[in-house]
């Protein structure tokens, strides 16, 4: 799974999110891309759930580009634990994404094949999203 | 060489997002007008201009633009689309920026660079993956000689072969921008799956009793990676 091989700071805040996605919102290398409606988080899982679930259906028919990487530490306390005695330690990953963000692109794949491959990686996905397509010039 | 769009548009005597805002909601798209002895503000309807871009290639065809001044006299110019805003999520047009061409002038577009011709003989024969990785290019050429498109033929390309931007066969009197090495297409080999692999987090700049906690906070993601 995805995760930072360098890290600055072991655990961050929460943070707030607000805003659309201002970068990486455009279909860059493949024809087909899954594009996010709403902000949320996205972990180092569901990102390769996603994956393999559109690289199995294309099997070896397309190529698959990951547009976000999940580099924000979340932490959890560990069960049974009382409150307090400082912040929980590191459980898992997530990137942090904005509506308007592509997540994946697909490519190298004919229409159907996309849009099934796509649709597949969409139902492993925790907020609600959109296929796009590239506009022909 | 593309046809000429006709759009109507008239000026706009306001700025500012609240003027903006007003237009969008009437069904308008706010633009602006340059490239001549002045910039103008205009307004274009949303639904004609939408159209024109999205089946009949106004981002890079002239475009002869029918505007109406507030007197109600009506000019047309021959414009191009220099940049286009779009809304991140629903992809709606927000602003466009239109370049007034002048004859003799030229101008610099964007066009498509497509594919035509068979299936590579890479991937028909060589189970390869065809990749189209430049899909537009900007090119500097006369307004009444801009082309459609760039045709590319990738059919005799096997699997580790490309076209650059330099093997582009372009019309006469067009000059590409792009750089001339820029692959165009290329045929990839086929890939098998490959699960990624598990990497440790280590904290930068970490010395001593803080490194230790900071392999430690990384330990549990890393088992439960393993497990899965």
């Amino acid at each position: 799974m995805l995760s930072p091989k360098k890290i600055r700071h072991r655990k961050t805040f929460k943070g707030r999110m607000k805003g659309v996605a201002n970068r990486g919102a455009t279909l860059e290398f493949g024809d087909y891309g899954i594009k996010v409606l709403t902000c949320g988080w996205i972990t180092s899982r569901q990102i390769e759930a996603a994956r393999v679930a559109m690289t199995r259906h294309v099997k070896r028919g397309g190529k698959v580009w990951i547009r976000i990487f999940p580099d924000k530490p979340i932490t959890k306390k560990a069960q049974e634990t009382r409150m307090g005695k400082g912040k929980g330690s590191v459980e898992y990953w997530v990137a942090v994404v904005r509506p308007g963000r592509i997540l994946f692109e697909l490519g190298g794949a004919d229409d159907e094949l996309s849009m099934g491959a796509l649709s597949r990686a969409v139902a492993k996905l925790p907020l609600p999203c959109r296929i796009v397509k590239r506009e022909e010039l | 060489m593309s046809t000429t769009i006709v759009l109507s548009a008239t000026v706009r005597s306001g700025s500012g997002k609240g003027v903006a805002r007003k237009l969008r909601a009437a069904g308008r798209i706010p633009a602006v007008m340059y490239g001549g002895d002045l910039a103008v503000s205009l307004s274009v309807p949303e639904r004609e201009f939408t159209r024109a871009y999205t089946h009949d290639g106004a981002n890079h065809a002239l475009i002869a633009l029918n505007i109406t001044d507030e007197a109600g006299r009506t000019e047309t110019k021959k414009v191009v689309l220099r940049s286009l805003q779009q809304d991140e999520v629903t992809g709606r047009i927000v602003h466009a920026d239109l370049y007034e061409t002048r004859k003799g002038h030229k101008v610099s577009v964007t066009v498509g660079v497509h594919l035509v011709g068979d299936e590579p003989i890479g991937v028909i024969e060589e189970e390869g993956i065809l990749q189209h990785l430049l899909h537009e290019v900007e090119i500097d050429c006369l307004p009444e000689a801009i082309p459609d498109s760039i045709e590319v033929d990738a059919s005799a390309l096997h699997v580790g072969e490309s076209i650059h931007v330099a093997d582009l066969k372009l019309p006469e009197g067009v000059h590409v921008h792009t750089s001339a090495d820029t692959t165009v297409v290329a045929v990839l080999a086929p890939r098998v799956e490959e699960e990624p692999e598990v990497v440790e987090t280590v904290l930068e700049g970490a010395e001593g009793a803080e490194g230790t906690e900071g392999a430690e906070g990384t330990e549990g993601a890393e088992g439960e990676a393993s497990e899965s």
